[in-house]
């Protein structure tokens, strides 16, 4: 579980800071602690990879309101709420507002590391996939109009004649913009354009 | 120096009673009778006209003082009788007396005071002899005998003497009636045709003005008496009869005077108007007199009936020989009707029946039971009612004859007092007797003198067996030290009043608890003398506390069990805290453990335990709350008590996002408490305040602050404040009462509970809203030195 990511532990709670660290440093996970969730919001930065632990009840500020503040923040962070006995209600409301995962005091080593695993690979995932939507979206925007025009009827399937017809341009013009489009987005075969402009479509609905 | 030659004793004894019988007014015979009785040659009576002059009134044979009527007692023994009362000198009495020129024929000398009802000495009787005295006691009781009759006789005779003295005056006052006669016309204007001259002395007007007509007689009459006067003469004349009024006039001097008036109606023959004719005269000195005399009759009437002593004598067969006018006042028979008769007849049964034996053992055996003694008995009036009196008897002998000589005193009145006080001490006896609570008297170290019923009750004894104990024996022996303490301070007169609680052993061998009262008495030396106990049984009162304390107790125990209950999700999770760390370091250490890395285990091993105690003090904190125990009262140190509390609350003030800030004082005196109780009411102020703290509508701020302090008074102050909504004046008039809440959840025990564990205490609580929002709860603990004052 070597990686340059970072566990987040807040918690009011000195003894299970103190066990939770002593866990990770075990398995090789490096983590930072807070006592409190103003403290971790102070030293907060969206740039880090890794996954928050939040203990859902502490004084002054609670985990349901740091997930909030977060979220204000537009941050990615995964979060795993620890909640005890009678915490339910709340940790409901957490999962309804993103949260990756909860777990209930006491709890087992292995179930622990798991979450915090997966967490740290949803953390990486979605940080690769919005390097990934950018690069996309970087090439789309070098299209010109006339090549943007004809990237999405070829990635519909339209015949050459067809789109030369429809923008009043020669059949070759449209070869030209298309060689064009293919060379600018990087790919050799239509089939890696359509998938490409499918990904543009699935990203807008997101 | 008896006289044997003279008549027989008896005749003397008669002569005697006759000459001293009311209205015998002849002291001279006295005077014979008592020189001839002693054998001595002169007798005289005198008054006292001041402290140093004395006039004879009555002598016997030529007055030893010459013809002298006044003489200065100055150097005569006359002095001393009037200053001492009775004397005798036996012989060489001009030794004695050696300024006294007139007593120089004379060897001895009798002499008794005369008083009058008041007891005031008004003159004495004298006796002086030729030869010295004998017998001197007997000479003084017969001296004496003579001399109280001659007072009772002056007495009377004085009396007699006022009335006999007004009679005069008002015969006196007739015969110099000054008036007038007339005739007028019967009218009601009474005009005068004639007026004889008395008029003007009488009313002050000349005769003419009424026979010229300028006043009629009715113009001076006084006008309330015109009416009647005119009535009173109509109805007499109608009735053809004489009219006698009285009515006032006024003079022409203005002067207001009494007249009375006599006439008749006179008709002419000529059958002309009718004509009275009277004699008018004035008696303003008479009215005046009628009003002197009624005044000085009561007071005649008065000194009669302040009665002297009254004397009986009788012989030795118990006849009665003589009494004096007293004793006729007060047993209601005159003294012609009772002298030979039986003195018993004055006697009720059974001394009536017995009374001669009486006499016959006396003179048998010479053992008295009165004689020289006095007593107290019951006498019988003729009318058959009794009277106690008290009776002295004395004896003469003379000439071998015995006669007794009774003085008795009528005691109605003194026994009529000594009846409502023997009723007040009865009413007393019965109120103590009878009382509620026990009542007894002892002295220090001595047996109990009395005990009342409910002492006996309480202790099991009867009040005879009592008698022969001393609170020694039935204090229990474990408190006689404390006991002993207080009668020492007794003894040295430290203390006039304790109270205190002791253990009384009963005579069944059970222990009571009592509380007493002890009050001390001293006598005439300012010594400790009695001491009064006044004895509570404090068993019922102490059952009935006992009773109260478990009942308190019991619905403690429920309300911090229910408490528990609501507070159940807060103390799981304050255990599952630790778990969870331990948890957490267990699964680390077997990591390393299996890694291979020993280096860091004693640290885990250390974190361990670290939280397995944290996890044990919730559950000991938990477990002391819910154990139901018996109240145990220990020395306690408030600031640790309410840092506990805010240790067992801070779980659930976590959930509901509210800190606790503990603010305590330094150098707060211990309190003796029973712990478990008064953490049980600080942790029920402070989730009250918390729960007041929910509500978002009124919540100000997040804090909930629990302070100890030290009052002026030096008690402790434990104060909940809260940041809620305050307490309504609705809840504020249930607030204390059992089964009110204003929360969706509980029992609405708390504050109820929480209030009498305090007051149980010998504390308050109290509540009261912040200005800056919120309320105020807080309660008082006496410290641990001012414990023993609430008992």
């Amino acid at each position: 579980m070597d990686r340059k990511q970072t566990v987040f532990i807040v918690d009011d709670d000195e003894g299970i800071r103190e066990g939770l660290s002593l866990l990770l440093e075990t398995v090789g996970q490096s983590c930072e602690l807070y006592s409190s969730a103003l403290e971790f919001l102070e030293s907060y930065d969206p740039n880090k990879s890794g996954c928050l632990i939040l203990d859902i009840r502490m004084p002054r500020m609670t985990g349901l309101d740091l997930q909030e503040k977060l979220k204000e923040k537009k941050s990615v962070l995964p979060i795993i709420f620890i909640t005890g006995h009678g915490d339910i209600p709340m940790a409901v409301e957490a999962m309804r507002r993103g949260a990756l995962d909860f777990m209930r005091k006491p709890f087992r080593e292995q179930d622990l590391l798991d979450r915090i695993n997966e967490a740290l690979d949803s953390d990486a995932g979605k940080r690769k996939a919005l390097v990934d939507r950018q690069q996309l979206n970087d090439k789309i925007a070098s299209l010109t109009e006339r090549e943007r025009q004809v990237f999405h009827r070829v990635a519909d399937g339209e015949m050459n004649k067809v789109i030369a017809m429809d923008l009043a341009i020669s059949e070759r013009t449209v070869e030209v913009h298309r060689s064009q489009v293919m060379k600018k987005l990087k790919v050799r075969t239509l089939a890696q354009l359509v998938r490409i402009k499918m990904e543009l479509e699935v990203s807008n609905l997101t | 120096m008896i006289n044997n030659d003279s008549a027989q004793p008896s005749e003397l004894l008669q002569t005697i009673a006759k000459s001293i019988t009311p209205g015998d007014t002849l002291f001279r015979e006295q005077l014979a009778r008592v020189t001839s009785l002693l054998n001595a040659r002169h007798a005289y009576l005198t008054e006292v006209i001041d402290p140093e002059t004395l006039r004879i009134f009555a002598s016997w044979q030529d007055c030893p003082r010459g013809s002298t009527l006044e003489y200065c007692t100055l150097g005569t023994p006359c002095a001393d009788v009037i200053r001492d009362g009775i004397r005798v000198i036996d012989q060489a009495i001009a030794e004695r007396y050696p300024n006294d020129e007139y007593i120089r024929d004379f060897v001895s000398y009798v002499g008794c005071p005369l008083v009058d009802s008041s007891n005031q000495t008004i003159g004495h009787l004298c006796v002086y002899g030729d030869e010295h005295i004998e017998a001197p006691d007997t000479a003084a009781l017969v001296v004496s005998l003579f001399a109280a009759q001659i007072s009772a006789e002056l007495q009377y005779k004085k009396n007699q003497r006022q009335l006999v003295e007004h009679e005069r005056s008002l015969e006196i006052l007739l015969e110099n009636l000054p008036g007038m006669v007339y005739r007028c016309k019967y009218d009601r204007h009474w005009t005068m045709f004639f007026v004889s001259a008395g008029c003007e002395l009488l009313s002050g007007y000349p005769r003419e003005t009424f026979e010229q007509g300028d006043l009629g007689w009715a113009d001076i009459i006084h006008s309330d008496d015109r009416d009647r006067v005119w009535q009173e003469v109509e109805l007499a004349l109608t009735a053809g009869e004489h009219f006698d009024i009285q009515y006032r006039i006024l003079t022409q001097s203005g002067v207001e005077k009494w007249v009375w008036e006599q006439g008749c109606g006179v008709t002419k023959d000529n059958d002309q108007d009718e004509v009275i004719e009277g004699f008018i005269t004035d008696i303003t000195p008479l009215k005046v007199s009628e009003r002197a005399l009624a005044r000085s009759e009561a007071f005649s009437k008065a000194i009669v009936s302040t009665a002297v002593d009254s004397i009986i004598t009788i012989d030795a067969q118990g006849r009665i020989e003589l009494l004096n006018h007293s004793a006729e006042a007060l047993f209601g028979y005159s003294a012609s009707e009772i002298i030979g008769e039986n003195i018993r007849m004055l006697m009720p049964e059974p001394h009536s029946k017995n009374h001669d034996q009486y006499m016959n053992t006396y003179l048998k055996t010479g053992k008295a039971k009165i004689i020289g003694v006095g007593r107290e008995l019951t006498a019988r009036r003729k009318d058959g009612s009794l009277v106690p009196i008290h009776l002295s008897v004395s004896e003469i002998t003379l000439n071998g004859s015995r006669w007794f000589t009774g003085i008795v005193r009528d005691l109605s009145e003194q026994k009529a007092v000594e009846e409502e006080l023997r009723r007040g001490h009865e009413r007393l006896n019965v109120t103590i007797e009878h009382a509620p609570t026990g009542i007894v008297t002892y002295r220090l170290g001595e047996p109990f003198m009395s005990a009342n019923r409910a002492f006996c009750e309480m202790t099991g004894y009867t009040s005879s067996e009592l008698k022969r104990m001393t609170v020694w024996d039935l204090t229990h022996p474990e408190d006689r030290a404390e006991s002993a303490e207080f009668a020492a301070k007794v003894e040295t007169g430290k203390v006039d009043r304790f109270s205190h609680r002791k253990r009384y052993v009963r005579k069944d061998g059970s222990i009571i608890d009592v509380g007493v009262v002890n009050s001390v008495t001293h006598d005439s030396d300012g010594r400790p003398d009695l001491i009064i106990g006044q004895v509570e049984d404090l068993t019922p009162r102490l059952r009935a506390e006992a009773e109260a304390r478990e009942h308190r107790e019991q619905l403690a125990h429920a309300d911090r069990l229910n408490t528990l209950g609501e507070m159940a999700s807060g103390i799981a999770h304050e255990i599952n805290q630790p778990l969870t760390a331990i948890s957490l370091f267990a699964q680390a250490g077997k990591r390393l453990f299996e890694a291979g890395n020993y280096q860091r285990l004693e640290e885990i091993f250390g974190k361990l335990s670290q939280q397995a105690q944290r996890a044990g003090a919730v559950i000991e904190r938990v477990e002391s709350m819910a154990r139901q125990q018996e109240s145990v009262r220990a020395v306690v140190d408030c600031n640790a008590l309410v840092e506990e509390v805010a240790k067992l609350a801070e779980a659930e003030a976590r959930i509901h996002d509210i800190s606790i800030e503990v603010e305590t004082v330094n150098e707060l005196p211990l309190a003796i408490v029973d712990a478990v109780q008064i953490q049980q009411v600080a942790l029920n102020l402070l989730r009250n305040g918390m729960e007041a703290m929910q509500s978002v509508d009124c919540r100000d701020g997040n804090t909930i602050t629990l302070q100890t302090k030290l009052r002026g008074d030096g008690d402790i102050e434990v104060v909940v404040i809260d940041k809620g909504c305050g307490v309504s004046k609705e809840a504020e008039k249930t607030l204390f009462s059992p089964f009110s809440t204003t929360k969706k959840s509980g029992m609405g025990m708390g504050l109820s509970i929480s209030r009498s564990i305090i007051t149980a205490h010998g504390g308050s609580l109290d509540f009261h809203n912040n200005n800056s929002g919120g309320a105020t709860f807080l309660f008082t603990l006496p410290p641990a030195t001012k414990e023993k004052d609430n008992g």
